[in-house]
């Protein structure tokens, strides 16, 4: 049993177990903190497939960014309305059932599937050359990742407006 | 650790990910589904972009944006 065997397991029982946290727990703020943990745990899976450069863009932007304004904008919400948020479920059942088939359909193909060995060449740092695609042959993509952006900006000030 | 024990995580995330969306009730619970079925598409992504050799992979789970049709690859 390798390392990143080891790694993985660990990994992925942490993933697993706060992935249901997170839909579980009656507790918004609760809900969110296991959000952070498996978003953590989703960035160690990254650098177990030899890819810190996403494992550190999923740290700052996931772990920190989106974590801080879920984070403020749940603490804000309670003190404007004065109570504390609860989480509810409904239709327990139908959710599971439906998740429950999603993943037997998706498992019937991962049976049938060849087995892959982790390629060579891919073990170098992919950084420059990531950097690279996103300025050249993926230029293109990126300034339409800025217009979706501006979109968001705007879908947002829309639902921050005033009544008048 | 084989591409299909990545594959099998991500897809258990994916679904407790749907799990979550169908039954909250409020809307940031529902969001806090929808990130976890994106974190497990980006798993998925990374894991093939690490066990073909192609840098796409990486881009996209980067950008989240469809470029997969292009067929442009690193390794070529």
């Amino acid at each position: 049993v390798t390392l990143e065997a080891v790694g993985f397991w660990v990994v992925a029982a942490v993933l697993l177990a706060s992935s249901l946290a997170v839909v579980l727990t009656p507790n918004l703020f609760h809900a969110v903190l296991y959000l952070a943990a498996v978003l953590v745990a989703t960035a160690v899976v990254f650098l177990l497939l030899g890819s810190p450069f996403l494992f550190a863009v999923q740290l700052l932007l996931y772990a920190v960014g989106v974590m801080t304004i879920v984070v403020f904008a749940i603490m804000l919400t309670e003190r404007l309305i004065g109570e504390r948020i609860v989480q509810t479920s409904r239709h327990l059942l139908n959710g599971a059932v439906v998740a429950a088939a999603v993943f037997v359909g998706v498992a019937g193909f991962l049976i049938r599937a060849p087995r892959l060995v982790p390629h060579p060449a891919a073990a170098a740092d992919a950084t420059p050359a990531i950097g690279r695609a996103l300025v050249g042959p993926f230029a293109v993509t990126l300034e339409l990742l800025g217009l979706l952006l501006v979109v968001a900006l705007l879908g947002a000030l829309y639902f921050a407006r005033t009544d008048e | 650790v084989s591409l299909n024990a990545y594959l099998t995580l991500a897809a258990l995330m994916f679904v407790i990910g749907l799990f979550g969306v169908l039954t909250r009730r409020n809307a940031i619970g529902i969001l806090l589904g929808i990130e976890l079925m994106l974190n497990a598409v980006n798993i998925n992504l990374v894991a093939f972009a690490r066990f073909h050799g192609d840098l796409l992979g990486l881009i996209f789970t980067r950008s989240r944006w469809p470029t997969s049709r292009w067929g442009w690859r690193s390794s070529s």
